[in-house]
C-alpha cells in the first residue's frame, strides 16, 4: 500500500490505459506497439533496476497465490504480536472457531470423542474430588465452629437472623465471596445475564437489574454527576455492590465481605470482553436477552470468593474433622456396647432373682435409665441384692421392689426348713404334703431342737423323725445301767455308809455326775429316783424316816458334788421293799438297809 | 406508568402483579421496578414495569426513568380532567425528550361515574388524535389486564 501512495506513477501502467485515452485517440495497433515499444526503452534507459522491481511488486501484488504465501510467512509472528498487546484477537477469532467447532461435532461427532476421551475421565475425576473436597471443607468448619465460643456466637446469630448455621459459618469463614453478577443492558436497564453462586437467595434478578439501573439514575440525577461519572460502589453492612460501565452495558456484582481492587480489574476485563464479543447485540439490543447467554464463560471469572484462611490450617482442620468423627464413633461404639452389656447383666440378674425360691418376680421397668424389678418376697428367702450378679450393676442401675409374702410352694417350705432347722451332717430333711421327714443318725439335742421348731414353720404339719437314729441314747443307757447297779449300804440305824463302800461311792457320784453332764448337753429330759430302805428291826414309823434319810443323804452328796437338785427325786419306803425278804444273818439285814438308784429316760 | 399524581398508577401494579419492592421505593427514589409476563398472540413478553412517582405542581416526572423505555402506560385521573392536560403535556415531553414511544392511554377510576369529569366524548377525541384509549378501574379489575396487553401488543409490534 505504501508503494501506491509513494508511486503515482504507477497509474499510468500501460498495461491499464484510461478510458478517455481509449475513446479520444483509437491509434492503428501497429503504430501503438511500435510507441510502447520506445517508451519501454526510454523508461529502462530512465529508470534502470528501480523499474524492474515495480514491475515485480506489481505483479506480487495481483498474484492472489503470492499473497497467500507473503501473509502465511508473517502470520504467526503477527498473531503473536496481537495476542501480546490485548484479547482482540481470541475475541475475534471465538465465534469463527465455536462455528467450526459445531460444525465438526455436527459432522463427525467420533472423531471428537476421540480426541477428548484422554482428558474427560481425569477431568470427571476431579470434578467429583472436588466436589467431595468442599463438601469435607464446609463440615470441618461447621464442627470446628461448633466447639468453640465464636462457633456459639454464630449459632446465637443463626438462631437470630433465621439463617442455616452453614451459612452463617461460611459468610464468616470467607474473606469475600461475589454471589450475584448482573449483566444490564444500560440504556433500558434490561437484565441481559444473571449468575449466582450456590446456595444464595436473593430477589427475581429482573427486577434488582431494573431498580438498579433505576437507583444509577437517581443518584445521578440527584447529585448532578457529570456525564461519564456515574454510581459504581454502594456499601450496606457486610454487602457491597460494585458496578462497571461499559457504553451499552453495565456490570454489577453484589459482594459478601471485603473485596481486593483487584476483583475491579477483573471486572473490568470480563466487561472488555463482552462488549468486543457481543458488540452488535448490545448496541442493536431489542429486549431478547437470550443471545447474551454465549457470554456466561466471560462472565464466570467474576464469581469467585476467597477463605480467610490458608491451606496448612484447612489441612489441620481435615485431622481436625476426622478426630472428632472418631471420637464421635468411638463414643457411639462405647454407648452401645455398654447398653449392650447393662442389658445382659440385668437380664442375668432377673433370671437369678426368679430362680430364688420364695421370691416372685411380678414385673420389670426402667425409669429415667434405671431398671426396676417388683415382686414379692418371703421373709426367709435370699435377698435379691446379696445375689452376685446384683453385685454387676448395683443400686445406681437397678432399684430392687418387694412386698412380703409367706410362701407355700412346697420346694420353698423345704428351704425355709433347712434354713431354720440347719439338719446336721448326717442327716437329710424332705417335704411331702404338708410332712416333713428327716432321716439319717444325730444327737438328740438336734432332734430335741427340730422337734420344738418344725411345726412352727408356715406350711408344716407334722414332723416325722422315726428314720433318725438318736446317738445320744446308747451313752445315756450304759451309763444308766452302770448307776443302776450300785447300790451303797448302810451302817445300822444310821445314814453313814458301811465301810469300804467309799470307792464304789466315789465312782458311783462320778458316773450319775456324767449321766446329767451328757443329759443336759444333749438336752434330754432326766430323773433320777433315789430309793431308800431299812432292814426290818425296828418300829416301822421310825424305819420309814430313816429310810428317807439315807435317800435325802445320798441327794445331799450328789448335791454337793455339783449335781442339780431338780433332778433328784429322794424316797423312803423303810422295809416294805427288802432285797432279801427273810433277813437270818447280818448281811442279810446289811443287805436290806440300802439306797437303790433308779435313772428315768425318756422313751 | 407515567401519569400526575394520585391517578392510580401504583394500584393499577398492585392489580396487576404482587410486588417485590415496597411502595416507599416510589417516595424515596421515585420508582418501583415491577415484573410481568403476559402472552401476546401466543407469545410471552415480559414486561418490566417501571412505576414513576406521579407528577404534581412540586414535582416533574423524572425523565431519565423513561429514557430505555419501550413504551408507556399514560394514566389518567377521571374524576380530575386536569390529569388529562398533565397527559397530554407528559406525553409532548416524552415524545420531545426521550422520542416517540408505544403508549396506550388509560383512564383510571371508570368504577365512579357519579365523580367522572372525563367523558367518553374526551376519550373518543384521544382517539381520533391516534391514541389508544382504556377506561379502566384497578379497583374492580376492569381492563387492568387489557390495558398492559395493548402495550405489551404495541411494544412488540403485535397489537
Amino acid at each position: 500500500m505504501q508503494d501506491d501512495d509513494a508511486n503515482p506513477e504507477l497509474h499510468e501502467d500501460p498495461d491499464a490505459p484510461s478510458d478517455a485515452g481509449a475513446e479520444d485517440a483509437a491509434p492503428e495497433p501497429e503504430t501503438t506497439d511500435r510507441a510502447a515499444g520506445e517508451l519501454e526503452t526510454v523508461r529502462s534507459l530512465l529508470l534502470g533496476p528501480e523499474w524492474e522491481r515495480v514491475v515485480d511488486a506489481r505483479r506480487r501484488f495481483d498474484d492472489p497465490t503470492s499473497h497467500a504465501a507473503e501473509v502465511a510467512k508473517a502470520l504467526p509472528a503477527a498473531v503473536a504480536i496481537r495476542a501480546a498487546q490485548d484479547e482482540a484477537l481470541g475475541a475475534a477469532l471465538a465465534p469463527t472457531i465455536e462455528d467450526s467447532l459445531r460444525t465438526s461435532v455436527r459432522k463427525h461427532p467420533q472423531a471428537i470423542v476421540d480426541a477428548i476421551f484422554p482428558v474427560m475421565g481425569p477431568a470427571i475425576r476431579r470434578s467429583v474430588a472436588d466436589t467431595f473436597l468442599r463438601a469435607i471443607q464446609g463440615l470441618n468448619e461447621a464442627l470446628e465452629q461448633s466447639l468453640t465460643l465464636k462457633g456459639l456466637g454464630w449459632r446465637i446469630e443463626s438462631w437470630r437472623t433465621g439463617r442455616p448455621f452453614a451459612e452463617v459459618v461460611l459468610l464468616h469463614t470467607l474473606a469475600f465471596r461475589v454471589e450475584q453478577v448482573f449483566l444490564i443492558h444500560r440504556e433500558t436497564g434490561l437484565l441481559l445475564q444473571h449468575l449466582q453462586a450456590d446456595s444464595v437467595a436473593g430477589q427475581d434478578p429482573d427486577m434488582v437489574s431494573g431498580m438498579l439501573t433505576a437507583i444509577q439514575d437517581f443518584v445521578k440525577d440527584s447529585f448532578k454527576a457529570g456525564g461519564n461519572e456515574s454510581l459504581n460502589s454502594m456499601r450496606v453492612g457486610t454487602m457491597t455492590v460494585w458496578i462497571e460501565h461499559s457504553p451499552h452495558a453495565i456490570l454489577a456484582t453484589a459482594i459478601r465481605g471485603t473485596p481486593p481492587q483487584s476483583l475491579r480489574a477483573v471486572m473490568q476485563e470480563s466487561l472488555e470482553r463482552v462488549s468486543l464479543q457481543m458488540a452488535d447485540s448490545l448496541e442493536d439490543f431489542q429486549g431478547d436477552a437470550s443471545v447474551f447467554a454465549a457470554c456466561r464463560p466471560e462472565l464466570e471469572p467474576v464469581l469467585v470468593e476467597q477463605r480467610r484462611d490458608g491451606k496448612a490450617r484447612s489441612k489441620r482442620r481435615t485431622l481436625l474433622a476426622w478426630l472428632l468423627i472418631g471420637i464421635v464413633l468411638g463414643l457411639l461404639a462405647w454407648w452401645a456396647v455398654a447398653s449392650y452389656v447393662l442389658r445382659r447383666d440385668f437380664a442375668a440378674f432377673v433370671r437369678a432373682v426368679e430362680q430364688q425360691p420364695g421370691i416372685l418376680v411380678t414385673r420389670t421397668d426402667k425409669i429415667d435409665g434405671v431398671y426396676q424389678v417388683y415382686g414379692l418376697r418371703d421373709p426367709f428367702a435370699q435377698d435379691p441384692t446379696a445375689l452376685k450378679e446384683y453385685e454387676l450393676l448395683g443400686p445406681a442401675r437397678v432399684h430392687v421392689r418387694m412386698e412380703q409374702h409367706q410362701s407355700s410352694e412346697p420346694a420353698f417350705v423345704l428351704y425355709k426348713s433347712r434354713n431354720i432347722l440347719k439338719p446336721p451332717q448326717g442327716v437329710t430333711i424332705d417335704f411331702d404334703s404338708g410332712v416333713l421327714k428327716a432321716k439319717g443318725s444325730t444327737s438328740n439335742k438336734w432332734l430335741a431342737f427340730a422337734r420344738a421348731r418344725a411345726l412352727l414353720i408356715p406350711g408344716v404339719t407334722q414332723f416325722n423323725d422315726d428314720a433318725v437314729v438318736n446317738t445320744t441314747l446308747p451313752a445315756l443307757t450304759d451309763l444308766k445301767a452302770k448307776i443302776e447297779a450300785r447300790k451303797p449300804r448302810f451302817i445300822v440305824n444310821t445314814t453313814d455308809l458301811s465301810p469300804g463302800q467309799d470307792g464304789m461311792f466315789r465312782d458311783l457320784v462320778k458316773d450319775i455326775r456324767s449321766l446329767v453332764k451328757l443329759a443336759e448337753e444333749e438336752s434330754v429330759s432326766l430323773r433320777v429316783e433315789l430309793m431308800g430302805h431299812t432292814d426290818s428291826t425296828g418300829a416301822e414309823a421310825k424305819n420309814m424316816r430313816l429310810s428317807m434319810q439315807r435317800a435325802q443323804q445320798v441327794a445331799a452328796v450328789l448335791v454337793s458334788a455339783g449335781v442339780n437338785n431338780d433332778y433328784l427325786t429322794p424316797l423312803g419306803v423303810g422295809a416294805t421293799d427288802p432285797v432279801v425278804a427273810a433277813e437270818g444273818t447280818d448281811k442279810d439285814r446289811e443287805a436290806n438297809r440300802r439306797v437303790n438308784i433308779r435313772v428315768v429316760l425318756p422313751r | 406508568m407515567v401519569g400526575a399524581f394520585g391517578v392510580g398508577k401504583t394500584s393499577l401494579v398492585a392489580r396487576f402483579v404482587s410486588s417485590v419492592f415496597s411502595d416507599k421505593y416510589l417516595s424515596t427514589v421515585g420508582v418501583k421496578v415491577d415484573k410481568k409476563t403476559v402472552s401476546v398472540g401466543g407469545t410471552d413478553v415480559m414486561l418490566m414495569l417501571w412505576d414513576v412517582a406521579g407528577e404534581d405542581n412540586s414535582t416533574k416526572v423524572n425523565m431519565t426513568y423513561i429514557k430505555g423505555a419501550a413504551g408507556y402506560l399514560l394514566v389518567i385521573d377521571r374524576t380530575r380532567r386536569a390529569t388529562l392536560d398533565t397527559a397530554r403535556e407528559l406525553k409532548a415531553r416524552v415524545d420531545k425528550e426521550v422520542g416517540a414511544l408505544p403508549f396506550v392511554a388509560v383512564i383510571n377510576k371508570s368504577d365512579l361515574t357519579d365523580k367522572a369529569e372525563v367523558s367518553d366524548a374526551d376519550a373518543d377525541e384521544l382517539r381520533t388524535g391516534g391514541w389508544t384509549v382504556l377506561f379502566s378501574s384497578a379497583k374492580s379489575g376492569e381492563n387492568v389486564e387489557a390495558a398492559f396487553a395493548a402495550l405489551a401488543g404495541r411494544v412488540s409490534g403485535k397489537p
